[in-house]
């Protein structure tokens, strides 16, 4: 190894991948799309930054590929999930469609946190810094108009870089808030499809169908998002949805449409798992017709847990996971073999107003062993305060 | 150079390949099998081992059954092993019948089984008019009468465009692997070969999408399928939860999706010469371990009594059946080793 020339690069795995460097001047053009750090191949985010950093290495969702989220429960984290996809699709100018679902769901979309605010809390930090202490409170008018003017000049040194095609790390995954709602904006394509409610028929060929022609219709640059939430629960969807003839060969369908336009979209659903668990046949072959496989199981004590927590003023710092997050399948890595495969296949998730937070799932100290715990923190603290004085 | 094939795997892919067997590749959620597929059929293509001989040897034209996964996971997974699918699509040795090109609605799509070759850009790939099983059965006949490369008719509207995709498949495959063979050595395939290999991916889809599909009309089919093929190759899903209700005594147990299934299954595997079962880790995941493949020895054991009885059972008897880790990397390459070493 020491004989090796050290200026020339590793490019053997890269190069091996010709498909995604052949036109990468194309793909680059995709709004909302770039390329993932591993092997270059297309990817888009899922509007959940942890989640993003869940895909084996790639940092987003490769193009083409689905991902399934199974819940148990009564509760609706999965939900969450698909309205911060649906979301970032919006704002990344992706045609979103959704299956299955009235209207007003649009209008309950996660608002982004503004890149604005995001910026302005340095700016303002750094203001603080130039002026004498003593000169704060007199100087508080002047500096908000300098930091007014400071915001204003932010946007426009941003944009030519925005423009040179450079997608920004920034725009690749905004955060939302649960609390806002979303702003559309003005180009923004979403379409509901319905379900056929005739029972003698397949309920998905109408949203085939859709599906289909507005690919075929669309522009070549444009990105398709298809969000399918609570597939199979008997709210929305007829009886017969859940015979296999109807929902295997609907997303036998997807597949397909997947292969017709490659690179040009992906998909999410959910499935409620107490209404169609694991160990049945049927979801197994759901799940084997999707890219990715993600289980949550939330905890039943955790709705307690964050209603004192969060009053706390130390909920913030470290939020107890409320629930465990499984990965069965994971897109590329699989069935490909291009990805960073971790040895974890069991993480802990956090859904709190601003973010919803995958983590690593580490047990608890024991529940005895918690005075222990409180005898060691006061310990902890007043060592602090003795040394900082 | 190692050789695309693992080590350990070669003597019993090779085995897979002697004429009227039957191999079943399952596999579980976890570790799909897209890269045994693409082994085995390079195997049938050009033999097992990686030299040059063996690539005018062997060599039957190799029908491709996807249902399930897009040609282009196969082109990108078959171009870091050394296998050109385009070139050898374009030079008919791989016919490739897509089945996930049959839901779109487009317009396109209503030519049916027919050979989309018009547009040179596309790839001469079978489109299945539908994934019912009697327009699947139409298309492999189709396939399996149209003239193979070796017919004057097509040969002479094949000539000029295999000879460009030699041209193209050396210098495309001088800059990524040395090793693939090029389509030069396609032409001096013989046509007495005869009877291709046929692999199908993803046959027990049918049975769970189409209910209508009895498990003994699907045996039926691929049993008349057996004997118009050189060696027939299946990829199924083995899942616990597909295959549950075989273990439980009452009859009734499972739903109609699971008990055809495991009969389904069950019954391939008693047909079988060679099942390569994958599976994940018993013991969780790890990082440089994608799963665990075992080869055991299928119900089919009639060929071991064949005419040239003698070094074929001693051949035979050598393989016993064995389970070794594998590991699938970002480069396309697989190791397979055996626990411990």
């Amino acid at each position: 190894m020491s004989f090796r020339k050290r200026n020339v690069g590793l490019t053997g795995s890269a190069r091996a991948d010709g498909m995604p460097q052949t036109n990468p001047r194309e793909r680059v053009q995709l709004p909302g799309v770039r390329p993932s750090p591993l092997d270059g191949r297309p990817t888009t985010s899922t509007g959940t930054a942890s989640l993003d950093a869940l895909l084996a290495g790639h940092s987003g969702l490769a193009l083409g590929s689905s991902i399934l989220i199974e819940e148990s429960g009564t509760t609706d984290y999965a939900g969450a999930l698909l309205r911060f996809f649906a979301a970032e699709g919006l704002l990344q100018g992706q045609h979103v469609h959704v299956v299955g679902l009235p209207e007003h769901w649009a209008r309950e979309l996660p608002g982004a946190v503004g890149e604005s605010e995001k910026k302005e809390k340095p700016v303002e930090t750094k203001e603080k810094m130039k002026i004498a202490w003593r000169y704060e409170s007199l100087g508080q008018f002047g500096a908000s108009t300098n930091t007014r003017e400071r915001r204003q000049s932010l946007p426009a040194q941003e944009a030519p870089s925005l423009a040179s095609g450079q997608a920004s790390p920034v725009a690749f995954c905004h955060t939302f808030d649960l609390t806002k709602r979303l702003v559309h904006p003005a180009s923004s394509r979403m379409d509901f499809v319905q379900l056929a409610m005739n029972p003698t028929q397949s309920p998905f060929t109408p949203v085939l169908e859709h599906l289909g022609n507005s690919l075929s219709r669309s522009a070549p640059n444009t990105v398709h998002r298809i969000i399918i939430p609570s597939l199979l629960s008997p709210a929305l969807y007829p009886p017969q949805s859940s015979q296999p003839q109807y929902i295997l060969q609907f997303l036998h369908g997807i597949h397909s449409l997947f292969a017709a336009y490659p690179d040009r979209m992906t998909a999410i659903m959910s499935l409620p798992l107490s209404l169609y668990p694991r160990s049945s046949g049927l979801v197994r072959w759901m799940e084997l017709l999707s890219d990715a496989v993600l289980e949550l199981s939330p905890f039943p004590h955790s709705a307690d847990g964050d209603a004192q927590l969060s009053r706390g003023p130390t909920a913030t710092a470290d939020e107890p996971p409320q629930g465990l997050l499984q990965v069965h399948r994971l897109p590329i890595l699989h069935d490909r073999g291009s990805g960073t495969g971790t040895s974890e296949t069991d993480w802990t998730f956090t859904l709190s107003r601003r973010k919803f937070t995958i983590k690593p799932f580490n047990l608890p100290p024991i529940e005895g062993d918690t005075e222990a715990q409180q005898a060691s923190g006061p310990d902890h603290n007043g060592k602090k305060s003795d040394l900082e004085f | 150079m190692p050789s695309s094939i693992p080590a350990p795997l070669a003597a019993y892919i090779a085995d897979c390949l002697t004429p009227d067997s039957q191999t079943l590749v399952t596999s579980v959620l976890s570790t799909p099998a897209p890269w045994l597929c693409l082994r085995l059929l390079y195997a049938g293509l050009y033999g097992v081992e990686d030299s040059a001989r063996h690539t005018e040897q062997t060599g039957h034209e190799v029908i491709f059954v996807s249902l399930l996964r897009p040609l282009s996971l196969w082109t990108e997974m078959g171009k870091k092993m050394g296998l050109d699918l385009p070139s050898l699509l374009k030079s008919r040795r791989v016919r490739y019948i897509d089945g996930l090109a049959g839901g779109t609605t487009s317009s396109t799509m209503s030519t049916g089984s027919a050979t989309a070759e018009s547009d040179p850009q596309q790839l001469p790939t079978t489109r299945l008019k539908s994934m019912a099983l009697k327009d699947i059965r139409d298309a492999l006949d189709g396939v399996l009468k149209t003239p193979s490369i070796s017919t004057p008719s097509t040969g002479s509207s094949a000539t000029p465009l295999s000879s460009s995709t030699s041209t193209t498949g050396s210098a495309r495959g001088g800059a990524l692997t040395p090793r693939i063979p090029t389509a030069a050595a396609t032409r001096s395939f013989s046509p007495a070969a005869g009877r291709p290999t046929i692999y199908i991916d993803g046959i027990d889809f049918l049975l769970a999408s189409q209910p209508a599909i009895s498990t003994v009309e699907l045996q039926s089919f691929l049993a008349t399928l057996r004997s118009k093929c050189h060696a027939l190759m299946l990829a199924c899903q083995a899942d616990s939860p597909l295959l549950h209700s075989s273990s439980t005594t009452s009859p009734d147990a499972g739903t109609p999706l699971e008990r055809n299934h495991a009969h389904f299954i069950t019954s391939l595997a008693h047909s079988t010469r060679w099942l390569f079962q994958l599976r994940g880790l018993d013991t969780g995941s790890a990082n440089d371990i994608s799963g665990v493949i075992r080869v055991s020895r299928g119900g089919d054991d009639s060929i071991e009594f064949g005419p040239n009885e003698g070094q074929d059972k001693n051949h035979v008897q050598d393989l016993v059946d064995a389970e070794w880790l594998y590991q699938l990397k970002g480069d396309g390459s697989v190791r397979v080793w055996a626990r411990g070493e």
